[in-house]
């Protein structure tokens, strides 16, 4: 939620950040250094865990009270979460380890590292930039470019397609489906499962393509943040394309600290849990969340135990046009695990989620859906395809161009606003009374 | 810069054009295509807004369908009207209700108002004409332009899975299950007493009037017989404070038109939903009633109202 006094606090965190890293670097001894380290992550996290998780950690702690026979009387806190801040949090984090890490030196621009923190394209929902990446293009002088500006509107184009048309037309059905799956066959539940799986990737790679595209008109790079994940071969590589910005933010100030994959088997095995329940958490203050990362944990596990863990690093079918029959399988197996943790993601909490996947696991498994929107389907259709005839750029119509001799690639520009537009309205329910 | 200024203007104008000319295609495609055939052809229909849609009960009246709707204006009655009369041959008689509220000034926010256009729009744009859409257009650019989109985005679904039958759209009988009427009366101030609080000048809408007057006009070049009819409401409703206004209305403005008035049909507390609908309660015991005049013969008389009067006495 948006509220003037949240500046307040973006500014607070601004200046500790700003002002801890200056004296990381000013002082010699090394316990001085991690205590304004320790300052900087305990007022960011205080600041995090007091909006986001507050009542999370209230209603457990009664709950678990009650469970050993005390009523505890509780009201939850009416605390808004402001507008951006689990991204902004880690990113000013990043920020002091890195200087800590000696692997920046602290900045003595104010308005630049301000700039930094609340870079308005990635403020609300990324991608999570490191300060060594985003802080000094705010240094350097920027001239219009042509090639990049191009880019990114191209870029824009895609990630409105992505949320305005895809997102929020499966989030129609997703929640239709999600909200009252008490009356709906194991097939429709898929489905709404599906259609959950599609509408959370066009929103949120549509809002990073949109964020990386605005970026570029203004001549900054912001770093990647999907790359195809759907057409993982295996869980691994799915996390390699799902919200890079975040994955190798826990990957470099989380999953390395704690050890990483040196040390023994059981030292990989915690590390890999730990990394995927704090992933769950930082999504949502909700055990559904816990128990997604937890999910994803236990499908990365077998990887990591046979070393098959960094087994596709190249986008499938890199110098073929279509995938093998291999590839297919192992592709539809992983979207297929994916689409079932998405559900503990979208169910309002636990048994929701269990409700749900009894409703699908029932004997109306097989069968026609009660729900088939037929244009939703084929817009998924065009969708995947265009992003599978795009997989190797950064986004999927970076260079259609290539494929169009005759430039027919400005006609689809031009279908896809159209899209944008007629799907683009707010719709209105029926006006149930005038009276 | 310049070169990409100049691209993207042209980028828009290429656009503009291109959105122009589906919007075009997809609005002829829509009128050709469009199916108002009724099933059961009807004698005589009647169009308004939840007043008549709560009161005509059609399933018990002979030869007879209500295409009334909730918060319609005759400004989106009017192209409804006109496709069902042109391909409806069987529909002689055409009530028109005209009560109190739809004199008012309100009506204009039911034309152009954003929640009521982006209803109402893209169920009639294809049938709209020119000067309809330069209304919306100039009253309300930012509703008109949502609108505009999801009326694009419900042709375009037609046209996917070629349904082309509206005849669903048009308005139906509203079964209302509502008790309203003595607790309104007993706390809300939302009431009148008409022979106390009656006004002379009121706000009217000029533009909702404007339509009225095409519709009539509409009905007679197409030899239908027409009437202006009030569904029964309670004496206390608020909206029955601009009687005087609406009897001069009805005088200078529509004299050429019969007037068949039913508000005082007598009803009680319990048969409607509120002071100004009937519940289904109200609807049947009216519907049941106004059936019994159509076979007597309502339509043949010569003092068509002072018929009603003697059988409601």
């Amino acid at each position: 939620m948006w509220d003037w006094r949240f500046l307040f606090l973006i500014l607070f965190s601004t200046v500790v950040d700003y002002t801890m890293g200056i004296l990381i670097e000013k002082n010699d001894s090394k316990n001085k250094k991690k205590l304004f380290l320790w300052i900087s992550i305990l007022v960011n996290l205080g600041f995090l865990g007091y909006f986001k998780y507050s009542n999370f950690f209230l209603e457990n702690f009664v709950q678990a009270f009650s469970f050993l026979g005390q009523d505890l009387k509780f009201r939850g806190l009416e605390i808004v979460l402001p507008v951006g801040i689990s991204f902004y949090t880690f990113q000013t984090l990043s920020y002091t380890i890195d200087v800590y890490r000696k692997k920046l030196s602290p900045t003595k621009d104010f308005i630049a590292f301000s700039a930094f923190v609340s870079f308005f394209p990635q403020l609300v929902a990324g991608p999570i930039e490191r300060a060594t990446h985003l802080l000094p293009q705010f240094y350097r002088k920027r001239k219009f470019d042509y090639k990049l500006a191009v880019n990114g509107m191209r870029q824009i184009l895609w990630g409105l397609f992505k949320k305005v048309v895809i997102a929020d037309n499966c989030a129609q059905f997703a929640n239709q489906i999600f909200n009252n799956y008490e009356d709906y066959s194991g097939s429709t539940l898929i489905l709404g499962a599906v259609f959950f799986t599609f509408q959370i990737y066009g929103d949120f790679s549509g809002y990073s393509d949109i964020a990386i595209g605005i970026s570029r008109l203004f001549g900054f790079d912001l770093m990647r943040n999907f790359a195809y994940p759907y057409f993982s071969r295996d869980i691994a590589e799915f996390w390699r394309r799902w919200h890079i910005s975040l994955s190798t933010w826990f990957r470099d100030y989380l999953y390395i600290p704690l050890g990483g994959s040196r040390g023994g088997m059981w030292m990989k095995i915690r590390n890999t849990f730990i990394i995927f329940l704090v992933s769950g958490f930082w999504h949502g203050a909700n055990w559904t969340f816990i128990v997604w990362g937890a999910l994803n944990a236990l499908y990365f596990l077998p990887l990591l135990l046979s070393g098959k863990n960094r087994n596709h690093l190249e986008v499938v079918a890199y110098d073929k046009s279509l995938p093998s029959f291999k590839e297919i399988l192992q592709i539809g197996v992983t979207f297929g695990l994916t689409v079932f943790a998405w559900i503990f993601f979208r169910a309002e909490n636990l048994g929701h989620a269990f409700g749900y996947i009894n409703g699908i696991f029932s004997d109306s498994i097989i069968g026609v859906p009660e729900i088939r929107p037929s244009y939703l389907i084929a817009l998924l259709v065009v969708a995947l395809v265009v992003e599978w005839i795009g997989r190797r750029n950064q986004f999927a119509i970076e260079s259609l161009r290539i494929y169009s001799k005759f430039r027919f690639h400005y006609l689809f520009y031009l279908f896809l606003c159209y899209l944008i537009f007629i799907f683009g309205g707010q719709e209105q329910e029926f006006i149930y009374f005038q009276f | 810069m310049k070169k990409f200024v100049l691209k993207i203007v042209i980028y828009l104008l290429t656009l503009l054009m291109f959105t122009l000319g589906i919007n075009f295609t997809l609005n002829s495609y829509t009128r050709s295509k469009s199916q108002f055939d009724l099933k059961k052809q009807p004698k005589s229909i009647v169009v308004g807004h939840s007043h008549p849609e709560c009161a005509f009960n059609d399933s018990l009246i002979q030869e007879f369908k209500n295409f009334s709707s909730s918060g319609e204006s005759y400004f989106y009655t009017y192209p409804k009207l006109k496709n069902i009369i042109l391909n409806n041959d069987s529909i002689q008689n055409i009530f028109i209700e005209f009560t109190n509220n739809q004199i008012s000034e309100t009506m204009d926010e039911w034309i152009f108002g954003e929640k009521y256009m982006n209803y109402r729009y893209p169920k009639s744009d294809a049938f709209l004409e020119k000067e309809q859409q330069r209304i919306l257009r100039n009253n309300s650019p930012a509703a008109y332009l949502n609108a505009l989109s999801q009326s694009k985005k419900k042709q375009l679904l037609r046209v996917f899975k070629n349904d082309f039958d509206l005849t669903d759209e048009l308005g139906g009988y509203l079964y209302l299950k509502r008790f309203n009427t003595d607790s309104i009366l007993k706390y809300s101030t939302d009431k009148i007493n008409m022979q106390e609080n009656t006004i002379d000048s009121f706000p009217v809408s000029k533009l909702s009037l404007y339509y009225l007057r095409k519709m009539i006009d509409f009905c007679k070049k197409q030899q239908k017989k027409v009437y202006l009819i009030r569904s029964p409401q309670h004496f206390k409703c608020s909206a029955m404070k601009n009687e005087k206004v609406f009897q001069n209305i009805l005088k200078k403005e529509f004299s050429d038109v019969e007037f068949l008035d039913f508000v005082n049909f007598p009803l009680k507390n319990s048969e409607y939903g509120d002071l100004g609908h009937l519940n289904y309660l109200g609807a049947e015991k009216f519907s049941v009633w106004i059936d019994f005049l159509l076979k007597k013969g309502l339509l043949e008389k010569t003092d068509k109202q002072n018929f009603i009067n003697n059988y409601i006495k």
